[in-house]
């Protein structure tokens, strides 16, 4: 992990070391927000920007905590403005060419969503962010918390949880409808 | 679940933590084991599921430089809201600007040296607007970075983001440059959204020259022009250009705008009606800009500059000599 006292005096080896830790983890879990390749990797960059940037401001915590904490805010700020951009784009499709459509690269796409994907979708959202963040970014509760404003607490709840419905969906014959999906679940557990 | 088990799960359990788990699936009850194996086994299924190819990260060099010209412009930004760098301040602090155009004409003086930006405002979500020495206001959203090159012999503006322009009419093209293309003006008022793949220009009033690699095309009001690579522009009609202006906080700028104009667009921004009492009337030509002004605020600073009375309605207002 780069030293943020060393980010924080404008170290641009310790920079480096920061991007070379967390570029492809950050754009993993940007990507599940966001859904689409190249959006998440540049708001993976425009949150290592916004790092460097006001670098003097951040005091506790870890560096790869607040970086992916500035990038989840970026994806979801950029996840309203294409909902917002919708019409704008309905109306620029009528103007650029289409991109041709690969028949390949959709089969494999469409053989790619697996069982265990569908398991993960399952998830409540927030569930699914803690699963995420801790299985397959490496993160520790405590980043996690701070990446999403939760107690340590709450977040070995919510992978407790997620467990649980991973198990269930897993274990269920056709694999659906088996999670405990229901919002007064995950509202209990973000309680903490 | 405790993270001790998730760190033993990961291999990077510390001796303390693994003792933690062996106690707790050798002790009572039994289930803690089959409880144990069962969390592992889930966290083995998913074992590669979250992984998948990135492209190269950005180089540290690149992020420090991107970071950098944001900190300077966030710089100059400042220095412009100091008091001794801002001239025409108190005008922008009440967020409205407004002359009628009859009485003051053309601008005889070219602007020399380049622009500048004399007046800064702040709106909602980060945007900022700017009125420049030209008499021209600009509004730009927060991530984007403009730039006024001194010397230019043209009313330069370099651009890199999303910014509305309501240019004052000048002799002097006003040009403003983007990684993609220029577009050029002599008096008009326009939104370019660009980043690095394409650029888009929506023109509300007037008209703009936009140049590109793939050659030149004028885009005219109620029209919507694009570049995009070495492509040729293409410029296209749109039955409602104002749909396209999705500004937070809506966008009513005017320069030298007719007065019709201006009231349709402010009708359509507080989707109230505004009715504009004769013809002539609704040639006299306003400049302003608002912020988050009610509908009576602005109706009322438009009729007090062009000397016309403002008579409130059940669905709105009447402007009326």
């Amino acid at each position: 992990m780069a030293d943020l006292d060393r980010l924080r005096a404008g170290d641009e080896g310790a920079l480096a070391d920061l991007v070379a830790e967390v570029w492809k983890p950050l754009v993993l879990y940007l990507r599940r927000i966001l859904e689409e390749e190249d959006s998440a990797e540049d708001a993976a960059q425009e949150a290592l920007i916004r790092f460097w940037e006001h670098r003097e401001r951040w005091t506790g915590g870890t560096d790869r905590a607040v970086v992916f904490r500035i990038g989840r805010n970026v994806a979801l700020d950029l996840r309203r403005r294409v909902r917002a951009r919708i019409r704008r784009a309905a109306h620029q499709a009528n103007l650029l060419a289409p991109e041709p459509s690969d028949p390949e690269r959709d089969a494999e796409a469409s053989e790619l969503r697996s069982l265990l994907e569908e398991a993960l979708e399952n998830l409540p959202p927030r569930r699914r962010e803690v699963f995420d963040l801790v299985r397959f970014r490496g993160l520790t509760y405590r980043e996690v918390g701070e990446v999403l404003g939760l107690s340590t607490q709450t977040v070995a709840n919510h992978l407790t949880l997620a467990h649980k419905d991973l198990r269930r969906f897993l274990k269920a014959p056709s694999g659906r409808s088996a999670t405990g999906n229901d919002a007064t679940e995950d509202r209990r557990s973000s309680d903490g | 679940m405790d993270e001790h088990i998730v760190n033993f799960l990961r291999g990077r359990a510390t001796d303390l933590e693994r003792r933690r788990v062996e106690h707790l699936r050798s002790s009572s009850p039994p289930e803690s084991e089959a409880e144990f194996q069962e969390i592992s086994e889930t966290w083995t299924r998913f074992e590669g599921m979250g992984d998948g190819s990135v492209g190269p990260p950005p180089s540290a060099g690149a992020i420090a430089r991107a970071a950098g010209r944001r900190r300077s412009r966030a710089r100059w930004l400042a220095s412009l809201r100091s008091p001794g760098a801002v001239l025409g301040l108190a005008a922008a602090a009440a967020l409205v600007l407004l002359v009628p155009w009859e009485s003051i004409g053309r601008r005889d003086a070219p602007p020399t040296g380049g622009l500048t930006a004399i007046a800064t405002t702040s709106g909602p979500s980060g945007m900022v607007t700017l009125g420049l020495s030209d008499g021209s206001f600009v509004r730009i959203t927060r991530d984007t970075r403009i730039e006024f090159p001194p010397g230019a012999r043209t009313r330069d503006v370099v651009l890199d983001g999303r910014g509305f322009f309501a240019v004052a009419r000048d002799s002097i093209p006003f040009v403003v440059r983007t990684e993609i293309g220029t577009v050029a003006v002599l008096g008009t008022r326009f939104e370019i959204d660009v980043d690095e793949r394409a650029l888009r220009v929506v023109v509300l009033e007037g008209n703009v020259r936009l140049s590109g690699p793939g050659g030149q095309a004028e885009v005219s009001s109620g029209q919507v022009g694009y570049l995009s690579g070495r492509m040729p522009p293409r410029v296209v009609g749109s039955d409602d250009v104002l749909s396209l202006l999705d500004w937070p906080g809506g966008l009513l700028i005017f320069r030298e705008t007719p007065l019709a104009q201006a009231a349709a667009e402010i009708a359509r921004h507080f989707g109230r009606t505004i009715t504009v009492g004769d013809e002539r009337l609704g040639r006299l030509r306003i400049t302003a800009w608002f912020g988050n002004e009610t509908l009576e605020e602005v109706t009322a600073a438009v009729c007090l500059t062009v000397g016309a009375r403002c008579v409130a309605t059940a669905t709105g207002v009447d402007i009326l000599r």
